[in-house]
């Protein structure tokens, strides 16, 4: 049975939203399982806000593509701005090989093992937030913290240069939605970004990869005949590209959630063995990726609703952590004793983060030693949220620390 | 057809398992393996069609599907196994442990790749996937069709029954060596279809992605595909088991119906999961004491062996009681 698609005379990507989502959030998923919404540069979009909705279309990803943008561009259509990645930017049968060996690349085994080194990187840092006492979080905890860790074990890139990694997403981050006037300020804000991205290419070729780290381990699938001498760097680069920026929001994301709520900052202190629990709650209330787009192989579809071949989808992850449907109805509360297991905030099914063992191992570390060493943790002045079409997170997170 | 992939898949209930003896093994190349399987009471196995594969099951519930490569008139049922250092085990227990004499389970024969009837032929095979072609070969042959195998291997010794193939069929088998011959044209061998003619090509994902990718002068249905497949658990077996956690020694039960995760949640015990299908990892658990049945996508062998971790979404206990670090 066909249904008409209810509207909301919204834009996803307006100031307005991108500050607070979460009343957009429930009008979605209240209005619909699909619902078509408005946008200010002509993007026709239709957006899918309940868990089950959500759920079903990850599940489904050969009626739902990937291979045509998980941005809102459609990468057949419209003219990319990069090389399409071959791990997201694809389908099985092709995806699945590829798939394969980056799943064996971070595997449970190498991300284990990078255990010692990340304590040690969280110790030296919380010493020295420890010294400090007042600092912006954004900066000296959550950007601090991924940005001396991934290079180091993940990519093994060069020290120098390593700013250039967070223009960079920026860049790749704002362009995956479309060119508002807040998004073309950023823009050129950013000004050339000939640099970041002649660093990042540069960082991905096999001689200045570190022997160890996952880069090199790609590299090794080359050495076995099972990826091209062109396919390599181009996987290097997803994990460049999709390892940093979103660890970094989602850290911050889960200080300042903390810092709001005492008496589950009270919790963490308490047992400091929490961390990793505290994280995945706060990226189930509050998920870090906005939305991610899958784009339908055929005119079909989604319960009931049609859809066209080629139309974006929205699959707003936030939305769906947030839906009672699946949460009950303390789905607005952030309650990090409770099981927020089976939450959107890393996608699911084939295409589920592949590097997200790495960000719950930095998170578990660096919560649970920051929460064993501080006692409180109280702001130190107004914070200023970020805006980005794609991420959610913090421009700045001044705080005040006392020591444990 | 040889197992690949990383998703997770029920068994069909259901269809009953056929007991068959191993009757004679030997070694085609030095990674390759054929196993002749016959009726344990001496009778006739299940009658089959080229392009059919069995289900093969292993110890833990796995399954593994293989292409009958005999002759459909034999008494006893042939297949070949690739051991991939790489796979998640299933081809090593075969060519570790199985030895003639020994029993084992099967179901089967299911066919998805039947041969269909036409004038001319032309078959692709990468390495191991040749298996499912061998017979329809000498169907082909039978009916008097026109028809042409590319055989294409790394080397020409890793391709199994090649000189034998020579042998018999003379220039209609065209050998590809990767090491000799460098990248195989699948343009080439795609050029110019005649009216009524099939491709059936069994191989590697990247050798038939490529097929897929030249096949613009084929009508639809005339390339016909057997895929490697993913593996699939056996779950109809399974039994109840108790964990203990050692941090508060509590004991719970878990019955067969029900995963590790799931009554450990409803305990009331925090964990970590993620997808609750085995293939993310998240939930990976240290197992103090007890025999782990694994049934994720995500360790290696090796891991498995070692039995210190488990995923709670989806393995469980080879024993009557697991001690987890919970």
């Amino acid at each position: 049975m066909t249904t008409t698609m209810p509207a909301l005379d919204i834009d996803p990507y307006s100031d307005e939203v991108l500050s607070n989502p979460f009343d957009f959030y429930r009008r979605v998923r209240e209005a619909g399982p699909v619902v078509r919404v408005q946008q200010s540069e002509g993007f026709d979009l239709v957006a899918v806000g309940r868990d089950r909705t959500v759920r079903t279309l990850f599940d489904e990803p050969a009626d739902f593509l990937n291979s045509r943008g998980g941005g809102i561009l459609d990468l057949v259509r419209d003219e990319p701005f990069r090389e399409r990645g071959l791990l997201q930017e694809n389908d099985p049968p092709k995806h699945t090989a590829i798939r394969a060996i980056m799943s064996e690349v971070i595997s449970p085994r190498n991300t284990r093992k990078l255990r010692e080194q990340f304590q040690f990187a969280a110790d030296t840092l919380v010493d020295r937030l420890l010294d400090l006492k007042t600092f912006d979080a954004q900066k000296e905890f959550a950007e601090a913290y991924p940005l001396k860790v991934i290079p180091d074990a993940i990519m093994g890139v060069p020290q120098q240069g390593r700013e250039n990694l967070l223009r960079y997403s920026v860049f790749l981050f704002e362009s995956m939605g479309p060119r508002t006037p807040r998004a073309r300020r950023v823009l050129e804000e950013l000004g050339d970004l000939e640099e970041p991205i002649s660093w990042v290419r540069e960082s991905c070729r096999r001689e200045n990869v570190a022997p160890g780290s996952f880069g090199s381990l790609i590299w090794a699938a080359v050495d076995r005949g099972e990826l091209t001498q062109t396919q390599a760097p181009n996987l290097v680069r997803s994990l460049v590209g999709a390892g940093v920026d979103t660890t970094i929001h989602s850290l911050a994301n889960t200080l300042e959630l903390l810092v709001r709520h005492p008496d589950q900052w009270k919790l963490l202190h308490d047992e400091p063995s929490r961390g990793r629990f505290a994280f995945d709650e706060a990226i189930r209330y509050d998920s870090t990726v906005r939305q991610v787009f899958r784009t339908p192989a055929r005119d079909t579809e989604i319960e009931g609703a049609p859809v066209r071949e080629g139309q974006k989808i929205m699959l707003m992850l936030g939305a769906a952590n947030r839906d009672p449907e699946r949460w009950g109805e303390s789905a607005d509360q952030f309650d990090i004793t409770r099981n927020a297991g089976g939450h959107m905030s890393f996608g699911r099914g084939i295409h589920q983060c592949v590097g997200s063992p790495i960000a719950r191992l930095e998170a578990d570390v660096l919560l649970s030693t920051f929460a064993r060493r501080v006692t409180t943790i109280v702001p130190a002045g107004v914070s200023v949220p970020m805006l980005n079409n794609s991420l959610r997170g913090w421009f700045s997170l001044p705080v005040t620390i006392t020591a444990a | 057809m040889q197992v690949l992939g990383t998703t997770t898949k029920r068994a069909e209930a259901g269809a009953p398992d056929i007991p068959v003896v191993v009757t004679s093994r030997r070694l085609m190349t030095a990674d390759i393996v054929r196993l002749t399987l016959g009726d344990p009471a001496g009778g006739v196995l299940p009658p089959w069609a080229p392009g059919a594969h069995i289900d093969l099951i292993l110890n833990d519930g796995v399954v593994r599907q293989y292409s009958l490569c005999g002759s459909p008139g034999d008494t006893e049922w042939t297949i070949m196994v690739l051991r991939e250092e790489r796979g998640r085990g299933g081809s090593r227990q075969i060519h570790d442990r199985v030895e003639v004499g020994h029993r084992l389970a099967v179901r089967g024969p299911r066919n998805n790749f039947e041969l269909g009837i036409a004038p001319k032929y032309r078959f692709l095979a990468g390495g191991i996937g040749i298996t499912p072609l061998l017979p329809m070969l000498a169907d082909a042959e039978r009916c008097r069709a026109d028809w042409t195998l590319s055989y294409c291997g790394r080397t020409r010794s890793s391709m199994a029954l090649v000189d034998d193939l020579v042998l018999r069929y003379g220039d209609r088998i065209r050998v590809h060596a990767d090491d000799v011959d460098g990248m195989f044209d699948v343009g080439g061998f795609l050029s110019q279809p005649s009216r009524g003619e099939l491709v059936y090509a069994c191989g590697p994902a990247g050798l038939l992605d490529d097929v897929l990718a030249e096949a613009g002068g084929w009508p639809a249905g005339s390339i016909r595909f057997e895929r490697f497949e993913a593996l699939d658990v056996d779950m109809s077996a399974d039994q109840p088991f108790e964990v203990e956690l050692a941090l508060t020694g509590t004991v719970l039960a878990v019955p067969a119906d029900r995963s590790i995760l799931d009554v450990v949640s409803e305990a009331g015990i925090q964990t970590l999961s993620s997808c609750q299908e085995g293939t993310c990892g998240t939930c990976e658990t240290p197992v103090l004491s007890g025999e782990i049945v694994h049934r994720d996508a995500v360790l290696s062998a090796e891991e498995r062996n070692e039995g210190d971790v488990m995923m709670i979404c989806v393995s469980r206990a080879a024993c009557g009681r697991l001690v987890l670090d919970l």
